[in-house]
């Protein structure tokens, strides 16, 4: 690669880095004293001001959620990761733990049948994994009981693209919901940096989980796919080779 | 018994939240915070008899001149202050700044809470390390 290019990606990484980074401090305070307002002086405040403040609250609430995505995602084009056998399996029991509290609170059902062992980074897979389960149980509609379906598919080369005799090489992992769902046309850009498809305040995301979780699939040279039914439901898929070769992305 | 607590601390705002969340506490006592690690070293030389010394540390990550870390390996180095328990504070931390800081001798690497709830809570688990 050119070596200017290489220099100004590497700055757009520091950018990012030092801009997340140095964008906490001023927005922990706007956080720290409002709360401090809230929790100090509510009995002296009116009721429209009690409102002015939930608001600055929570809007600094989700920009210090959005720091830390675009953090996550610009740490992932700098690092040199390790690679290593991951059962996949393991991670989405683990995932599926975290997500107790969330997952008791929505009733929510989620089945994981057989996986597979792949090469990858435990860390960024376990993100992935992650990411798709947390958006299947965000995006369902109130009334709606969440089902979810992690589980294995042998790959349709025509489906999936990859050349028919690259068959064997992959295994397919396909995350299933039951809920809102997204009209198809979307079903690419739904993979691009802050791009939402819901209004803000009715389902609460940064627009950034889904491209980390592309970015990292791509990283480990694989696919990511969605196809989706509005108010039935989408089907994530995440097709990933069994071996990491030795080159980088 | 009542834990002398050092705050070294650049931002203003944030040594004055330490004072106003720890204010009524009475198992610590909050020494005059430094506003850097340079600062801290002068108290530090200034104090006669070792018995005087703080029981805990705090030290901000992001300071000008000394950050939390390069004053964490003077105090980690030098004979008088190595026993002290320090703990490193920051608004982000991530996992380069923890290792380093427990290389470096740290007891306890933490987020700088944005309430009275997470204050207290973070004060109870440094005064675990002492």
């Amino acid at each position: 690669m050119n070596e200017a290019l290489i220099a100004s990606n590497h700055d757009l990484q520091q950018f990012a880095s030092v801009a997340s980074h140095d964008l906490q401090e001023p927005l922990r305070k706007i956080q720290v004293f409002s709360k401090f307002l809230k929790d100090k002086n509510f009995n002296d405040l009116s009721e429209s001001a009690k409102t002015y403040i939930d608001k600055i609250f929570s809007s600094s609430q989700r920009m210090k959620l959005l720091i830390v995505d675009i953090l996550t995602y610009s740490k992932l084009s700098a690092d040199n990761f390790l690679v290593e056998k991951i059962d996949l399996d393991e991670i989405v029991s683990e995932i599926v733990d975290d997500f107790d509290l969330r997952i008791s609170e929505k009733n929510a059902h989620i089945e994981v049948s057989g996986l597979c062992v792949v090469e990858g980074n435990k860390g960024q897979l376990r993100q992935v994994f992650h990411n798709l389960v947390s958006n299947a149980l965000k995006f369902v509609s109130p009334n709606r009981q969440p089902h979810i379906t992690i589980r294995l598919k042998k790959p349709d080369p025509s489906e999936v693209g990859i050349l028919p005799a690259e068959r064997d090489n992959y295994c397919q992992v396909i995350v299933t919901d039951n809920g809102i769902g997204f009209e198809n046309n979307y079903s690419s850009s739904i993979f691009s940096l802050f791009e939402t498809l819901n209004p803000k305040g009715a389902y609460e995301g940064s627009g950034i989980g889904l491209a980390i979780a592309k970015k990292i699939i791509e990283k480990h040279h694989g696919f990511i796919l969605a196809k989706s039914k509005v108010d039935e439901g989408s089907e994530f898929s995440v097709v990933l080779p069994y071996k990491q070769s030795n080159s980088v992305r | 018994m009542t834990k002398k607590v050092l705050l070294v601390e650049d931002d203003s705002d944030d040594r004055l939240l330490f004072e106003t969340f720890f204010a009524e506490r009475k198992d610590i006592f909050l020494l005059p915070p430094a506003t850097n690690g340079l600062e801290m070293m002068e108290y530090l030389m200034n104090i006669s008899s070792d018995s005087e010394l703080p029981d805990l540390i705090v030290l901000d990550q992001n300071m000008p001149k000394m950050n939390g870390k390069q004053t964490l390996s003077f105090l980690k180095s030098s004979a008088r202050y190595a026993k002290i328990p320090v703990v490193i504070y920051s608004t982000y931390t991530d996992n380069t700044l923890v290792v380093d800081c427990k290389k470096l001798g740290a007891d306890m690497v933490a987020v700088k809470p944005i309430d009275d709830e997470g204050y207290q809570k973070m004060m109870n688990d440094f005064l675990r390390v002492i």
